[in-house]
């Protein structure tokens, strides 16, 4: 056997999966295995009223050495009302250093900031990625109860993600933003993009629901409330905190996502969130995504230009510092860079 | 402590220059702008203190956004805060910068990034009117507007280095030629001669646009000393207009003139080659009264005996022929007669630096080409003579602008028996003869010709061949203004000429409007000239 039919064998093997994932009578298995039918599908009507703001984290690791990394987090805030933006916050670039000596300090200093308390449970994640994402999280809530204090009753906050968090530390502070929401009488939501939710043994939750509404000639925007029980497995599921809902919100896209409110959700409240969003998914770039998350995820965003920016900021530095560029070299230099030339 | 900062949502951050060389700038505006092709823009670079000037020569859209077909999605109807990602580039050609003095210069630095970009005003083209001339032809256009008071004017000194005055039908040349001819009549500064083979210059033909009749140049009460007319029209159109008549002698035409009215074999042409120098009234004289024959003895018995030398190789068919068209000319041009010349007093007519009508109407293209080249000969022919002899004093030396309409019947490529005027394209300059170049077919020009211009006035030019061969000649360069000169609409121009350092687009003024304007205000007082005193 060659290398090439190897290839073509676990090719031919990923399409079968794939196949099985998708199978023609994934509607009908879908609605008996969930006992939904036509009624089940809830209508939205588009509505674009009060604020819809939304809030959005970004990271980068800036330059790692084998020992240790440095990251770059922000988050921000986006505002729209009558058919603008009426505001657009952003945190500064905030720099903080990953490893194992390290990397508790940065995430223990920077929650401090935040939330004028010292995290319960540290950080002790080796991996740099997944301790940047924790401290983008942890500004990201920060900038979301900021933002859900100057919204008013009526107006909606959108998260981008889930009601659930992935780090124990922000359980507290998850909890302390939807109380906030809840007195101030302010929508909440957060909107998935991709979810790993299956049901029936692995099989994904959202194209079932959009197979199904097609096959039964559900007009969008829809929403259909998922009772948990239907879902094969539950993530961290001592930190959820929202009741799950698929919404499709344009009816010229092919699009749907899993949202989810604040448990125990209410089917008025439901309906309101979703035609508030629905009101905000017509534009022509990303129809049938709420554009307030494209916004913000635009604004957050830490691009490349940047990440070089803080890269020559940080060689200058060192520089001023008597540390010279062999020094930063013999830090975080490695074969990658060079590796990346050819 | 963590900051959420707002942004301000007002920022006018997209009028600026965003960049390009000292060639050629881009700037980005709001993408709802409405900015034209031909808008001129002010840069001000408050570091080097500098205020540059650039004209609009196109606009494109863009995006800050990595996917470049965004705007290309099935679902186009809405989008959210297009003012901050989407705007409109616009590619701008350098005119030059105004110094910390006021003073204009080249574009030879680049103003600093992220400079402001305005719209000028008026006063910001106060050094143009330093550098205008004295012959006035419209106002400074800008985009689809026009700036009164920056008045757009060609200098007399420059128009012996030749003019050409390019458009296609309609698109106003007659109007820019009497409007021209008006503000000549004004200035005085050098002879100009106009051949109207349509009747069209002296009162006006046809009626405008809006019903009113069309006006001439007569109508220029208040310039009238600088207008003569000389007309084979009859004695009342003569009286109505001061008009003299039009005639021409014998001796004023020579052989080569014939190559206008006829169409020739190539020995009937040498024969007017060997007869070039010789003058009109003995040709007559001669065809007149020998009757040729295959034998030759027309040779002997005629009492042209140099003629005769000169002309026994041809065949008698040949010279028959030649006897034919001598005997049409003498007898069918009621203009032309045995004795008794214009051309005396149209040259003196030039000489006062007049703008002279030879108004000919009704007479056919190959009669007004024949007029036109009997006067051509004659004036170039004086000049060099003057510049030969004894000479002028520059002071004194009368220049002279010759006309010629629909010039690619004698100035193309192949174009045969045109010698006159390509003697003045080539030469006239030297002698103070200039040529004025009036044609829509700018590519039928021949490019020698086209490269003698100095002033170039360039009206709606839809060809794409005619548009490239102006611009690969124009002094200035006019390549970057391809679209502009597309966009334009009847009356508008651009002009590129020597003292005006870039090339202007003007709103060419109305004719009838233009003369109504100078009437009032050249009218002299009726209390001028008499005693104020008892």
């Amino acid at each position: 056997m060659t290398a090439g039919d190897d290839y073509r064998r676990d090719l031919a093997s990923l399409v079968e999966r794939i196949r099985s994932l998708n199978p023609p009578d994934l509607a009908s298995r879908f609605a008996i295995h969930g006992g939904i039918s036509a009624d089940s599908f809830q209508k939205a009507s588009p509505v674009q009223e009060g604020t819809v703001a939304a809030v959005d984290g970004s990271n980068a690791v800036v330059v790692e050495s084998g020992s240790f990394s440095i990251a770059a987090v922000r988050a921000a805030a986006c505002g729209f009302s009558a058919g603008v933006r009426s505001f657009r916050s952003v945190t500064p670039l905030r720099l903080a250093t990953l490893g194992r000596e390290a990397q508790d300090r940065s995430f223990a200093d920077l929650y401090l900031e935040c939330f004028g308390a010292e995290p319960e449970t540290p950080l002790s994640d080796d991996d740099p990625d997944r301790a940047a994402a924790v401290l983008r999280d942890t500004l990201e809530y920060w900038a979301a109860l900021r933002t859900a204090e100057r919204l008013g009753a009526g107006d909606l906050l959108v998260l981008d993600g889930a009601l659930r968090v992935s780090h124990a530390s922000h359980d507290p502070v998850l909890v302390r933003l939807m109380k906030t929401c809840a007195k101030r009488r302010v929508h909440l939501v957060a909107v998935t993009k991709r979810t790993a939710a299956t049901w029936g043994g692995g099989l994904p939750l959202v194209p079932a629901a959009v197979a199904l509404a097609d096959s039964l000639s559900i007009p969008s925007p829809w929403f259909l409330p998922v009772d948990e029980s239907l879902l094969d497995t539950t993530r961290f599921s001592q930190w959820k905190h929202g009741a799950i809902v698929i919404a499709a919100l344009h009816p010229r896209s092919l699009l749907a996502f899993k949202i989810e409110v604040p448990a125990p959700a209410d089917g008025t409240e439901v309906r309101r969130i979703v035609s508030l969003l629905a009101g905000w998914s017509d534009d022509g770039r990303v129809t049938g995504y709420p554009y307030p998350l494209l916004d913000v995820h635009r604004t957050a965003r830490i691009r490349a230009d940047a990440v070089q920016q803080v890269k020559n900021d940080l060689m200058a530095g060192m520089g001023g510092a008597g540390l010279d560029l062999s020094r930063f070299r013999g830090l975080f230099g490695d074969y990658h860079g060079e590796l990346e030339r050819y | 402590m963590v900051n959420l900062n707002d942004t301000d949502l007002s920022d006018p951050s997209k009028y600026r220059l965003i960049g390009d060389s000292v060639l050629s700038y881009r700037f980005a505006i709001p993408y709802q702008e409405a900015l034209y092709v031909g808008d001129i823009l002010k840069i001000t670079d408050r570091e080097k203190d500098l205020t540059f000037l650039a004209k609009v020569t196109d606009l494109l859209h863009e995006s800050n956004f990595e996917d470049e077909k965004w705007d290309r999605r099935p679902h186009t109807e809405q989008f959210y805060g297009l003012s901050e990602d989407v705007y409109l580039v616009v590619e701008a050609l350098p005119l030059g910068f105004v110094d910390g003095r006021g003073i204009f210069r080249r574009p030879r630095t680049v103003p600093t990034k992220f400079s402001r970009v305005e719209m000028p005003e008026a006063r910001d083209f106060a050094f143009l009117q330093q550098v205008m001339g004295d012959i006035q032809v419209g106002v400074m256009k800008t985009g689809q507007g026009v700036l009164r008071d920056v008045r757009v004017a060609l200098h007399s000194r420059v128009m012996p280095q030749h003019m050409g005055v390019f458009a296609t039908t309609g698109m106003g040349k007659s109007n820019f030629m009497k409007v021209f001819c008006a503000s000549c009549m004004k200035a005085r500064q050098f002879g100009l001669l106009l051949v109207d083979p349509h009747g069209e210059y002296v009162g006006g033909k046809g009626v405008l646009t809006d019903g009113q009749p069309s006006r001439g140049l007569a109508h220029f009460q208040a310039g009238r000393d600088g207008l003569a007319i000389f007309t084979i029209r009859d004695e009342k159109f003569r009286k109505t207009y001061s008009a003299h008549s039009l005639f021409l002698e014998h001796d004023d035409f020579r052989a080569p003139d014939l190559l206008f009215l006829f169409d020739h074999s190539p020995a009937q042409r040498e024969v007017i080659e060997i007869l070039e120098d010789t003058r009109g009234s003995e040709l007559v004289r001669f065809f007149r009264t020998t009757e040729f024959d295959d034998q030759g003895a027309w040779a002997a018995a005629t009492p042209h005996r140099d003629l005769a030398r000169r002309l026994q190789q041809f065949s008698a068919s040949t010279l028959s022929v030649m006897k034919r068209r001598i005997e049409i000319l003498a007898r069918n041009n009621p203009f032309l007669r045995e004795k008794g010349s214009s051309v005396p007093e149209i040259l003196k007519a030039l000489d006062g630096n007049r703008v002279v009508i030879i108004d000919i109407p009704n007479l056919g293209e190959r009669s007004e080409l024949f007029v036109l080249s009997v006067l051509a000969r004659t004036i170039l022919g004086r000049h060099r003579g003057e510049a030969q002899g004894w000479g002028v004093a520059d002071a004194e030396r009368r220049d002279v602008l010759i006309t010629i309409e629909e010039a690619q019947r004698v100035l193309g490529s192949g174009s045969t028996g045109t010698q006159v005027f390509r003697e003045c394209a080539m030469e006239g300059r030297k002698f103070g003869v200039g040529l004025c170049v009036v044609t829509q077919q700018p590519k039928n020009i021949d490019p020698r010709v086209l490269a003698q211009l100095n002033t170039y006035v360039v009206m709606g030019l839809s060809d794409r061949g005619d548009r490239d061969m102006v611009a690969g000649h124009a002094k200035q360069d006019l390549s970057r203004m391809d679209t502009e000169i597309q966009t334009l609409e009847p009356g508008e121009a651009i002009i590129s000429t020597l003292g005006i350092p870039f090339p202007v687009s003007t709103r060419i003024h109305l004719f009838e409007e233009y003369v109504q304007d100078l009437n009032r205000e050249i009218r002299k007082p009726i209390t001028e000239g008499l005693e104020n005193r008892f």
